[in-house]
């Protein structure tokens, strides 16, 4: 079968072949016991930060001490803008909640890390 | 043989004239199967094998964070490794994630059969400081973030290390 191109149409099959086997081959996954100790981690800030009524600046400051600096998110609502609650793992994203229940009002701390 | 000649006879003609070994489509094409062959049994061998250190090295990660949650969840005085959280006489009740730190300098080196809990350390923006430690070998560290009573209580990390096959 003549070809005027680099590959004949056999060589360049198989070639594709080759590439979307390399694709498709499975990558390790990480350990389930790295999201569990991170989630810990996480539960444990909340419950710390829930008790001693933590501002803003020390729960970063805390934040970057157990879990790194640059990923992590924290967010504080106040009464009149209560999320829904949110304890979730969704790709990538882990998401934990606290709600504070304090003589000021209820208050919500969500922390979410990035894995 | 006609060089432009099409189809399937004028194909094989062409291999019978050269050699199958000497057509270079064929060789490549053959070349690249075996590779792809290689390449699928290499990294199914790969994945095996980490799929099975992993399983072994779970066993001992989740016995580890099940270790370290006993330590800052309970409270047990004689054997401060099973549970080390400050009990608060006011409120009548332990408090989760505030450790004591007598109790917890209480804790030595424990053998639990497969794994055993060979060192436990404090870190925080300081520096890290063990309450003892003798780890060697296979270990792993889970760290939970607590308060620590003591004079001036503060917050830090706790270091659980675990170690075993």
């Amino acid at each position: 079968m003549e070809n005027s191109g680099l590959l004949s149409i056999e060589a360049a099959a198989s070639l594709a072949v080759l590439i979307v086997i390399a694709l498709s081959l499975p990558s390790p996954q990480p350990s389930g016991a790295e999201n569990l100790f991170t989630m810990q981690k996480m539960d444990d800030m909340l419950i710390v930060w829930a008790r001693n009524g933590t501002g803003m600046n020390e729960m970063v400051q805390d934040a970057e001490l157990a879990l790194g600096k640059g990923n992590f998110e924290i967010e504080i609502y106040g009464e009149d803008h209560l999320p829904a609650e949110q304890k979730m793992q969704n790709g990538k994203l882990t998401v934990r909640e606290i709600r504070v229940f304090s003589p000021t009002g209820p208050r919500a701390i969500r922390l979410s890390v990035a894995q | 043989m006609d060089e432009n000649e099409v189809g399937a006879r004028g194909y094989f003609s062409k291999i019978n004239s050269r050699g199958i070994i000497f057509t270079l489509d064929s060789f490549v094409a053959c070349a690249i199967l075996l590779f792809s062959l290689f390449l699928i049994f290499a990294q199914t061998g790969a994945h095996a094998h980490a799929a099975a250190e992993q399983a072994q090295n779970s066993e001992k990660e989740f016995f580890a964070a099940a270790l370290s949650e006993a330590i800052v969840k309970n409270r047990d005085d004689a054997n401060p490794f099973r549970g080390s959280a400050y009990y608060n006489e006011e409120k009548k009740r332990v408090e989760a994630n505030v450790l004591d730190e007598a109790l917890l300098l209480q804790v030595s080196r424990q053998d639990f059969g497969k794994y055993s809990l060979e060192a436990l350390y404090e870190r925080d923006a300081d520096g890290t400081r063990y309450f003892f430690n003798s780890a060697a070998g296979e270990c792993i560290a889970v760290e939970r973030f607590v308060v620590m009573k003591r004079v001036i209580e503060s917050k830090t990390i706790i270091g659980v290390v675990v170690c075993g096959k």
